[in-house]
């Protein structure tokens, strides 16, 4: 009995909790990455910590996590001292001491591990081998464990116990174990870092999930939720779910995670927990539309809703969880009257009035258009509306304009049922002017071919603003509705904008292409003039601007000047600062590896080289970074000297001999007379480097050749290989910077993806001369260079 | 046991150096800054000098100068440590009184056959 109203008393207080929108939940905190641990500034994160606070965020929960062991979380989940914890797998045994929730966070399992050169297909290969396994494990001694498992299958081998996963693949890369069981995830994130292979032997899944005291009186409400989200979260692959299943156990930056795309941009509404809940309770919402107002919202010949308002409820419906549904069929002035009654509860595209104030609420503005006066073209110049005040101006019943025509002026319009009739009115003559909207006055315009009307002039310079009106009694739905307007990116409303504006509206039933000529005709016109009006409305304000502008771009390009000093300034700082300490781990690797310290194992050996061929790799990509800087900001000099050009070829070949012999590849040499240049024969020695090790590293068999052919005062050096050659769609990239073709290669060949672009530059803006390419795929590729025998040092620095 | 003075600022270079020269049964002296390397270089007889171009007081090329036209030491092989940004300047410093140069990063491989050779050639001559 005790016990009970203690637990009326928890429900009293939840609910408190509730009515300020929050729930505070306790959460189990323990380190086990990456499925749960506390990062260097304390926070709690990892794969079930980061999709439980989205959840929490969601529902509007609050999470507080405590901390203690694995054995310490689950004793206080026992004595509901926390609420949930996550990372449990799923047995009948511990069912009996927890609530589990439905859905399963992840399926985990063990995978067998070996070292790169053992064969293991199947248990059956497991015979006699030796086996890394953790110590108390369930995948080592469970029901489902890999001794029992291997036991049903009378195979004998031997088992090493050890303490930690860790030790299971340490056990694997020193040799000590044939085999290694570990979890899956660890398996994924580890393999790599401890050179070990997985095999196709998996084994004990459980299913991970997150569990709760069996006394709980918030589980149930609680695990309600999670399920749902769990599950939706699930099928969206864009969800935080997905990401950070992807991001975690594939050892990725944790911040990819919450990347920004543009896809989820909505997820910056947050809805308070009475709006959601309002939501929930309303699952029609019925509006209105005017099957007429184009290009804003109208009905197409098949009767379906198309234009700009459309796609602003079809957003707002997808981004809230709102379900407004259209009500069709229905005349402007039934939509209107049935809006006063609640009958339908929403009007998405229309002007504030005062008289609609009375029964409506307005969201935010979230599209502008200007209010027109529309003449027949036989009608002498108006500059505004002051001018039509004497004539018989028509305006559309219920509209925004009849209530400014009654309220702001003195004209007393006569009132049309649809906008369609009142522009037929203006143009026979019944009526002399038309007071509207200009974009669906427009459209009308041609659509219905009416060529003798013009627009005349606008009625003020400011723009009226369109609004999403809700009933008055929901008051609710138009913050709800501003918050979704408000999660609306500019590019989203440009979009929507230059779908429906730029809509080419061809009239229905062709009545000559003359006609419609002459009427498109008519409608620019109108549009000019208009547009000049508003122009000289504007001039003098423009005219501020554009001398405000005027300084705005001075001091852009003074600031653009300095960013240009400061990266030269980088360049040069960064050439000596980043290769001082790589020459630092080349040399002092480069002479452990000679055993100059003592001897090394083999694997201390092959280590150090990749930490040696690795720094190497890295000055050559820095070099060539700072070269290209150099050669782009102007600041490379030129040093041209006399040079015979077999020497600078001979030294050129001894610089990619190893790299031949290595490969055994022939090198001919195809050199018919020595000639003296005059060149920068650094710069021409790096290029011809650069060619021949590309020719080396993409050829397996056959020959490099280098030729010289010497045209007037030019001389072409080619270098000719039997490699792979190049497929001719790629040959426009080949020179441009970071472009490797097909990505095999890209592993097999290393290199920096900078070297073509450095040679083209370098020959280009150095050498005064043009590098070519011819290739032929599967047969090989000869590039080239032509070059004059002397440089003529044109706007050049030199020394 | 030949001697050979050291010119360098970097302690990481200055301990590779001395490190690879040592292993090979050379005697090192070290001079951290230009004014030290002079000072050493006609006082303490080195049988030879590797010099670094970029030191923090003196620029390389002047400590060079200063040690080649001092009568004590005019004849002491000088072999320059260039880092490639300085590649333009090489043939000034054969012209200024080097008698070689090595370029960074140093290979330890190949090192200490460029300094012997440097060596070597210089007493030929």
């Amino acid at each position: 009995m005790i016990q009970y109203s203690l637990i009326l008393i928890v429900n009293v207080s939840v609910a408190d909790d509730r009515s300020k929108y929050q729930l505070t939940i306790r959460v189990g905190a323990y380190d086990n990455r990456p499925k749960i641990y506390t990062n260097e500034s304390g926070q709690i994160e990892g794969l079930f910590p980061d999709i439980l606070n989205e959840i929490a965020k969601k529902e509007s929960w609050h999470l507080e996590y405590v901390h203690g062991s694995w054995s310490e979380c689950l004793s206080r989940l026992e004595k509901n001292d926390i609420d949930i914890m996550v990372d449990v797998a799923f047995s009948k045994a511990r069912a009996q001491r927890f609530i589990f929730n439905e859905e399963t966070f992840l399926v985990n399992w063990a995978t067998v591990y070996t070292s790169k050169d053992i064969r293991i297909h199947s248990l059956i290969d497991l015979k006699n081998k030796t086996i890394a396994v953790m110590k108390g494990s369930i995948h080592t001694d469970g029901d489902n464990g890999i001794k029992r498992l291997l036991y049903q299958f009378a195979i004998d081998c031997e088992f090493i116990e050890v303490d930690s996963y860790k030790d299971v693949l340490t056990c694997l890369s020193n040799r000590k174990a044939d085999a290694g069981v570990v979890n899956r995830i660890f398996g994924t994130l580890f393999a790599r870092l401890y050179g070990v292979k997985e095999t196709s032997i998996i084994f004990n899944p459980s299913h991970i999930k997150f569990a709760f005291p069996k006394q709980s009186p918030i589980a149930k409400k609680v695990i309600n939720r999670i399920d749902e989200h769990l599950s939706k979260m699930k099928d969206n692959p864009d969800s935080i779910y997905n990401k950070a299943m992807y991001v975690y156990l594939s050892g990725l930056p944790r911040e990819l995670i919450f990347a920004k795309t543009t896809t989820n941009d909505h997820q910056n509404i947050i809805l308070t927990h009475a709006e959601k809940e309002w939501i929930q309770n309303h699952p029609h919402i019925s509006f209105g539309v005017d099957p007429e107002f184009a290009p804003f919202e109208y009905l197409n010949q098949r009767g379906e809703l198309n234009g700009i308002t459309f796609d602003y409820v079809s957003l707002m419906n997808q981004r809230l969880g709102l379900n407004m549904q259209v009500v069709k069929d229905l005349s402007w002035n039934i939509v209107m009257s049935k809006a006063k009654n609640k009958q339908i509860d929403v009007l998405p595209c229309v002007c504030v009035t005062k008289d609609r104030k009375k029964y409506l609420k307005f969201s935010d503005s979230y599209i502008n258009f200007y209010r027109a006066i529309i003449t027949r073209t036989d009608t002498p110049f108006l500059t505004g509306i002051n001018d039509i005040e004497h004539m018989t101006v028509a305006v559309q019943e219920n509209s925004s304009h009849k209530d400014y025509l009654l309220n702001q002026t003195t004209i007393k319009p006569i009132i049309y049922p649809t906008l369609r009739d009142a522009l037929y009115a203006t143009s026979n003559g019944k009526v002399q002017a038309f007071v509207g909207n200009i974009a669906s006055a427009a459209y009308w315009i041609r659509k219905l071919n009416l060529v003798n009307l013009k627009i005349a002039a606008p009625t003020s310079q400011e723009a009226q603003t369109l609004h999403f009106a809700v009933r008055k009694d929901w008051p609710e739905l138009v913050s709800i509705i501003n918050k979704g307007l408000k999660s609306l990116t500019q590019q989203e409303e440009r979009e929507i904008r230059k779908r429906w504006v730029n809509v080419d509206y061809k009239p229905g039933i062709d009545p000559g292409v003359v006609w419609q000529y002459i009427a498109q005709i008519v409608c620019a016109a109108g549009v000019v003039v208009l547009l000049f009006l508003l122009w000289n409305f504007r001039l003098k304000n423009e005219i501020r601007k554009r001398i405000q502008a005027d300084k705005e771009l001075n001091e852009a390009n003074e600031r653009l000047k300095k960013l240009d000093q400061l990266k030269s300034m980088f360049i040069a700082s960064m050439s000596h600062e980043l290769r001082t300490p790589l020459n630092s781990i080349i040399g002092f690797t480069g002479v452990i590896l000679l055993g100059m310290t003592g001897p090394l194992n083999d694997k201390q050996k092959d280590h150090l080289t990749r930490v040696n061929n690795s720094a190497k790799h890295l000055l050559n990509l820095i070099t060539d970074v700072i070269d290209i800087s150099k050669i782009e900001a102007g600041r490379i000099n030129v040093y041209p000297q006399d040079i015979k050009l077999s020497s600078i070829i001979d030294e050129a070949i001894i610089a990619i001999e190893p790299q031949l012999k290595s490969k055994n590849l022939t090198l001919q040499k195809n050199i018919p007379d020595d000639i003296q240049l005059h060149t920068d024969k650094k710069r021409l020695l790096q290029c011809l480097i650069n060619y021949l090790s590309n020719a080396v590293k993409y050829t397996e068999k056959g020959s490099v050749t280098i030729t010289t052919i010497k045209h007037d005062d030019k001389i072409n050096i080619s270098v000719t290989d039997t490699g792979i050659g190049i497929a001719k769609d790629d040959l426009p990239k080949l020179f441009n910077a970071f472009e490797r073709l097909e990505s095999h290669l890209k592993i097999k060949a290393g290199g920096t993806g900078l070297g073509l672009y450095l040679i083209r530059k370098l020959v280009t803006d150095i050498l005064e001369g043009d590098v070519f390419v011819e290739t032929q795929i599967g047969k090989g590729s000869t590039f080239g260079l032509i070059i004059p025998l002397s440089i003529s040092l044109k706007n050049k620095k030199t020394k | 046991m030949k001697k050979a003075l050291v010119i360098e600022d970097n302690e990481n270079n200055m301990e590779l150096i001395t490190f690879i020269l040592e292993t090979n049964h050379y005697e090192t002296i070290r001079a951290e800054t230009g004014e030290k390397g002079i000072d050493l270089a006609i006082n303490d007889h080195p049988d030879f000098i590797l010099l670094d171009i970029q030191l923090p007081d003196i620029m390389g090329t002047e400590v060079l100068k200063i040690i080649r036209n001092h009568n004590a030491c005019d004849s002491i092989p000088i072999i320059a440590i260039t880092s490639y940004a300085m590649a333009g300047d090489r043939e000034s410093l054969l012209n200024a009184g080097c008698d070689g140069y090595i370029e960074k990063p140093i290979d330890p491989m190949i090192v200490m056959d460029q300094i012997e050779n440097v060596i070597h050639s210089r007493s030929q001559s």
